[in-house]
């Protein structure tokens, strides 16, 4: 049964990451598009029906160029870097669970990966390992555009890092569980509100801890406004302005996966995940992350960068602050709701 | 008041007064580089982020205009004027044909010099777009720049429908302008009137109150009147820093001074305040242009005439011989302006554009020289880059607003 | 059970691979590598003994925080500042010796104390279980048995933190470049050369002109004519404000 279950969980790991690498594609095209469409741009409409085709004609271009290694870069570190950012990407999404344990054939499937109960933990870790692509990228390009901008990345992300942790205790505290499915549980219940009944979304019983988690993972993932450590017009295209080829679009593929397993964290996390008013399953967890994917493209379009010291400001002096804050808060009211107090 | 008649000590002071420790960093920014606005190279000493020393480079885009200006005849001249400040092409042949102008002693038709004003106020509208768009795409605005492109595009149609071409013109001729304007013209630039108010509030919905666009302009970039005053500043970054200095005003040319107008002074002298400035500046020529239209008599003459120094009319040239004669001698041996020297300046996008031309009587001009704003406005950056951040840099050269074409020449 | 060993011992030698790649690699971030490496593998063998929150936090903490950190001030020293790593000092070599004998001294008798496997503590499969979980677990007794241990470590990361902060304070770049600004300031206007002139009290009130709020809560002085504002500039009474 150890074995059956093993071979069930990599099937669906397999297929998961399939449709990750999928999903990723299209979202460049999404972005694409929908920037143009602020924009008032077309975007990429001329490979297939709405452009569709594009990501894979993007795909073949990369694959097709020269991979360069600059003279004086670190060869190896150079050349490994790239796939650590982007092998480490989709294992987040490794945790979330897309729906009940499907039976077919008489075997029971659970639709997710792994049910760890440190899932949360997981997540983060996995986050925190990630930075190691972008900072050795940086360092072995041997250019200062790309020092400067693994710098930037480092600091940010160990700051940022912080608060997307903080911002998810209270969360912990009210499910009492660090397993993404029990808080997924937790939050099929109903919050009553006087005459109002309510899902048990933490998005209504944790908004600061939301906000707090949204502004964090749009700085974890090195989106605009907190792009810095690729600001193109300051750094180049700061730690990777080496590469070329499929090295480079190893990077840019790992900060798309990044997002969409961000979105799908946030869904699970805040949203109830695949819960949802009708007909529960998969779908409301897409349409919830895509909630978020639109709101990433939607900053990218209307926001300007932050500066550097801006950035590292808002973490340290605003951010932590009202995280803590969070924190005592909801141990102060769970304390009060188990008559500790 | 400055005296000049005392002697006024000038230090020489290396820009880079901070002893070199081994933390620092040597940036080259440029010249191959996105922001750095055509091909400046900008040599950087960072401390961390810190800005320590910044030293411009320039002259990568250095064509020796001034050089062409004396091997060409006068005329011969304007298309190069397009081809300094790239962006702004009416306004550039403005200043120059306003200095042979004034050389040579005559004076365009009040029509043509409505239009004049009509044209070189279009093209401030279209630079600042350019300078907007550029500038907020720098700090990381993406959009703006696709909206001030979607409107810099109506102006270079209304160009296009003047005089044929969008971007290096070659507009504006010595004595006003030979061919009709088109009858839909003034309609057109009505139209354009009516709907860029609403363009501008769009620019501004995005920026001036956005909580990032203030951190990253506020306080940055400062520049005192008085130090703005030493660098010979002009344009937005000398009126950015509350000094009242516009061409226009002080030393009225065309008609300006028929029109009702206002000049934003900024009051804090940073980057935000010259972007206030300019974009009050582009709600002023707004106005400009709305009286322009309403004063423009609708018939007359376009062109001065009777006058060695001008093309004589197409009609004149095909139907008398004197006019033949005239147009031959204009087109193969050129003019011959009077013996002196001329400098004159107009109010340009950037700042204060000025001709300065020598002539010793022959058809082609003995010295010519260009004051072009841009050039004098980047003196002024690593003043406002000391201590600053690297990702202030992008922002001052924008706030500069500086055209390689223009500053290298 | 064999296949764990197995894991278990392939986890091992890369982690003790790992260990001696920081000793012998010659460029610091490739030691760094080294270590991150090892630690990786030390939290897949906590993994393997079950102690999935150990292994997380070890992650997050070494892996993900302080080599982190090391890596970022190594990039940040010059090449040149860094201390020779594999220069022969007798002295160094010497006391490296004696303090890696000792170690493995203190190990070795803990072993041949306890045997291989340890003593057992109160902890067992079925307790962890009954409290729900070995997170749970840790949790509770950290955060009882060790409170004060807890506390202290906090207090102690606490004045290293604030001693970093002091300690790390930037030598005044802003007062040199203060300095440096001043001297730039090349004054043909004022006979005395680089006087910066003072700055009225206050200035004569817009004869025609105006003051409009441009927003983000900035007001621009509209000049219609070219003698207004020429005696000083508009700048001084507004930044006053």
């Amino acid at each position: 049964m150890e074995w059956q279950r093993l071979i069930v969980s990599y099937i669906v790991g397999f297929v998961l990451l399939n449709v990750l690498l999928g999903l990723m594609a299209y979202m460049t095209w999404f972005e694409r598009r929908v920037l143009a469409r602020m924009q008032h741009r077309v975007g990429p409409n001329r490979t297939g029906p709405f452009g569709l085709l594009q990501p894979i004609a993007d795909g073949i271009k990369l694959l097709a160029k020269e991979d360069i290694v600059p003279a004086n870069a670190d060869r190896l570190v150079f050349l490994v870097a790239p796939l650590l950012s982007f092998a480490l990407a989709p294992l987040g999404a490794a945790v979330i669970p897309f729906g009940d344990t499907l039976h077919l054939f008489g075997i029971d499937i659970p639709l997710l990966v792994a049910d760890i109960n440190v899932a949360v933990l997981y997540v983060l870790a996995l986050g925190s390992v990630g930075v190691y692509g972008i900072i050795l990228g940086g360092y072995a390009s041997g250019n200062r555009y790309s020092l400067l901008g693994a710098l930037r990345s480092t600091a940010q992300v160990i700051s940022y890092e912080l608060v997307l942790g903080l911002s998810l205790v209270g969360v912990l505290i009210l499910s009492g569980s660090l397993s993404l499915q029990d808080i997924l549980r937790e939050q099929q219940r109903s919050l009553v509100l006087g005459p109002l009944t309510l899902p048990n979304w933490y998005i209504l019983s944790q908004p600061l801890a939301f906000a707090l988690f949204l502004i964090a993972a749009v700085a974890e993932t090195n989106r605009a406004p907190f792009d810095l450590p690729e600001a193109e017009t300051e750094l180049v295209a700061g730690y990777f302005t080496e590469y070329s080829g499929f090295r480079f679009s190893f990077y840019f593929l790992a900060e798309y996966i990044n997002m969409i397993v961000v979105s799908l964290l946030a869904a699970t996390l805040f949203l109830g995940g695949i819960d949802g008013p009708i007909a529960d399953g998969v779908w409301w967890l897409a349409i919830k992350a895509l909630f978020f994917l639109f709101f990433y493209v939607w900053l990218r379009a209307t926001l300007p960068r932050f500066r550097y010291d801006q950035l590292m400001g808002l973490a340290w002096k605003v951010l932590l602050p009202l995280a803590l804050l969070n924190i005592a808060l909801t141990g102060l009211v769970r304390l009060w709701g188990i008559g500790a107090l | 008041m400055i005296d000049f008649s005392q002697p006024t000590p000038v230090i020489l002071s290396e820009v880079r007064q901070i002893s070199p420790t081994r933390r620092e960093l040597v940036l080259n920014m440029g010249p191959q580089h996105p922001s750095t606005h055509g091909v400046l190279r900008v040599r950087l000493t960072l401390e961390g982020e810190t800005v320590i020393a910044c030293d411009p480079v320039i002259g990568y885009l250095h064509r020796g205009v001034e050089k062409l200006g004396e091997s060409h005849r006068y005329a011969q001249f304007v298309p190069w004027t397009d081809r300094t400040d790239y962006v702004a092409a009416p306004s550039n042949n403005l200043g120059y044909v306003l200095a042979v102008e004034k050389l040579c002693g005559i004076q365009a038709p009040e029509r043509a010099q409505y239009w004049r004003m009509i044209m070189a106020e279009l093209t401030r509208i279209a630079s600042h777009l350019v300078w907007l768009g550029t500038h907020a795409l720098d700090i990381g605005a993406l959009s703006v720049s696709l909206y001030t492109f979607r409107d810099r595009e109506l102006i270079l149609d209304i160009f296009e429908k003047f005089c044929g071409a969008r971007l290096t013109t070659n507009m504006m001729e010595i004595g006003g302008f030979s061919r009709e304007i088109p009858p839909d013209l003034p309609e057109m630039v009505r139209e354009f009137c009516r709907y860029f108010p609403k363009a501008i509030r769009q620019y501004e919905d995005l920026l001036t109150e956005n909580p990032i666009w203030l951190a990253r302009t506020k306080g940055v970039g400062v520049i005192e009147p008085e130090v703005a005053i030493n660098y010979g500043l002009t344009g937005a970054c000398l009126r950015g820093s509350g000094v009242n200095y516009d061409v226009r005003k002080a030393m009225p040319y065309l008609l300006y001074d028929r029109i009702d107008f206002e000049v934003p002074l900024g009051t804090h002298g940073d980057v935000y305040d010259r972007y206030l400035v300019r974009i009050e500046e582009m709600r002023q020529s707004i106005r400009i242009i709305e009286q322009c239209l309403d004063q423009v008599p609708t018939d007359g003459p376009l062109m001065a005439y009777e006058s060695q120094y001008v093309i004589p009319p197409h009609k004149n040239v095909m139907t008398t011989a004197e006019d033949m004669q005239r147009h031959f001698i204009w087109v193969i041996k050129g003019f011959s302006p009077p013996k002196g020297e001329v400098y004159h300046a107009v109010e340009h996008s950037k700042g204060e554009l000025g001709y300065y031309i020598v002539s010793d009587g022959s058809p082609i001009p003995y010295r010519l020289r260009i004051r072009s704003p841009d050039f004098v406005n980047l003196q002024s950056l690593p003043y406002m880059a000391q201590g600053a951040m690297l990702a202030d840099i992008v922002a001052l050269i924008g706030t500069i607003d500086i055209v390689l074409g223009s500053v290298d020449r | 059970m064999t296949v764990q060993v197995l894991v278990f011992w392939l986890l091992a030698l890369v982690a003790i691979l790992g260990a001696l790649g920081v000793v012998a690699a010659r460029n610091p971030i490739h030691s760094a590598i080294g270590l991150v490496l090892s630690f990786l593998n030390v939290a897949a063998i906590y993994l393997i003994a079950r102690a999935e929150f150990l292994a997380v936090v070890q992650v997050i903490v070494y892996a993900g925080a302080v080599i982190v950190l090391v890596v970022f001030v190594t990039m940040l020293v010059h090449p040149d500042d860094l201390p020779e790593f594999h220069g022969r000092r007798p002295l160094r070599i010497a006391t490296g010796l004696v303090l890696g004998l000792a170690l493995l001294a203190e190990v070795s008798a803990a072993i041949l104390a306890h045997g291989l496997r340890g003593t057992p503590g109160p902890w067992t499969d079925d307790t962890i279980a009954a409290v729900g979980g070995n997170t749970r677990a840790l949790g509770q007794v950290l955060y009882s048995d060790f409170m004060l241990a807890i506390q202290l470590t906090a207090l102690l990361l606490l004045a290293a933190t604030i001693g970093a902060i002091a300690l790390a304070r930037p030598e005044a770049v802003s007062e040199r470049l203060a300095a440096a600004r001043r001297v730039m300031t090349i004054s043909l206007a004022h006979p005395r050369g680089l006087d910066q002139p003072a700055l009225p009290a206050a200035l004569p009130e817009p004869q025609n002109g105006r003051v409009k709020e441009a927003g983000g809560g900035r007001p621009i002085v509209l000049a219609r004519t070219a003698d207004e504002f020429t005696e000083q500039p508009a700048w001084g009474e507004w930044r006053a404000r």
